[in-house]
């Protein structure tokens, strides 16, 4: 996993934090079930974002050539796959 | 081997290229200046320290606000604007090794002719610096 537990616990607090400060949100559930919810759905982000880093890496490395890993073109051909994958999100690339 | 192809090792190794750059000349380092510190993470983007894109970031805001609204836990008539907030807040926290590796740099910049005297090793004096510094502020970096 990319961050560690106590970084998500950190990030959970965060989150909450800012919902707390603002004004437009009206809180349904107590504050520490949201916080659990949020550690959950973190979790499951950075799952989906490690899928997505192997995919990217079985693509490059299913091509027809060999492209050694660090070189221009890999780096390259990653963030396309990259993209294309937050792409299918629904996010596309900030610049 | 060049200094580009030391950057690229650190791509592929998805490591903080100081690491691979203590095994640089010291004429490349200067010559880098500051982007010799810039971590070229996997994804090949040059993004110093972070620890996901920052399209990922505006990804997990989007879908974190999303599931607590449509699963009842919070109600917002201004979703968007919410959004736009805890991501701020979610890219300061996944920013903060990024913003003490520059304090860091910082301030070993003004020891550099003290460092230069004493013979000591930049490296270990970054890696004692910044860690000194995340204790002390008890920031939690990955």
């Amino acid at each position: 996993m990319r961050l560690s537990r106590e970084k998500v616990i950190r990030l959970s607090h965060v989150v909450v934090d800012q919902l707390v400060a603002s004004d437009d949100v009206e809180f349904i559930e107590d504050r520490e079930s949201i916080r659990q919810k949020i550690i959950a759905l973190i979790n499951g982000f950075l799952q989906e974002e490690e899928k997505m880093d192997t995919d990217v890496r079985k693509k490059i490395s299913s091509q027809k050539k060999e492209i050694p890993e660090g070189s221009a073109e890999w780096d390259i051909l990653y963030r396309k796959y990259y993209a294309e994958e937050m792409k299918r999100l629904g996010v596309t690339a900030e610049r | 081997m060049s200094t580009r192809g030391h950057l690229r090792r650190a791509v592929a190794g998805d490591c903080p290229a100081v690491a691979v750059l203590t095994q640089m000349g010291a004429a490349s380092r200067v010559a880098l200046g500051r982007a010799q510190f810039l971590w070229l993470g996997a994804r090949g983007e040059v993004h110093p320290g972070m620890l996901l894109t920052r399209d990922f970031i505006t990804y997990m805001a989007r879908e974190t606000v999303r599931h607590l609204v449509e699963e009842g836990l919070i109600e917002t008539p201004k979703r968007e604007g919410l959004t736009a907030r805890v991501r701020a807040a979610m890219d300061e926290e996944l920013s903060v090794e990024e913003r003490l590796n520059e304090e860091v740099r910082q301030i070993l910049t003004q020891y550099a002719e003290q460092m230069r005297k004493t013979g000591a090793s930049y490296q270990e004096m970054y890696k004692k610096v910044k860690s000194q510094l995340a204790r002390d502020r008890k920031l939690i970096l990955r």
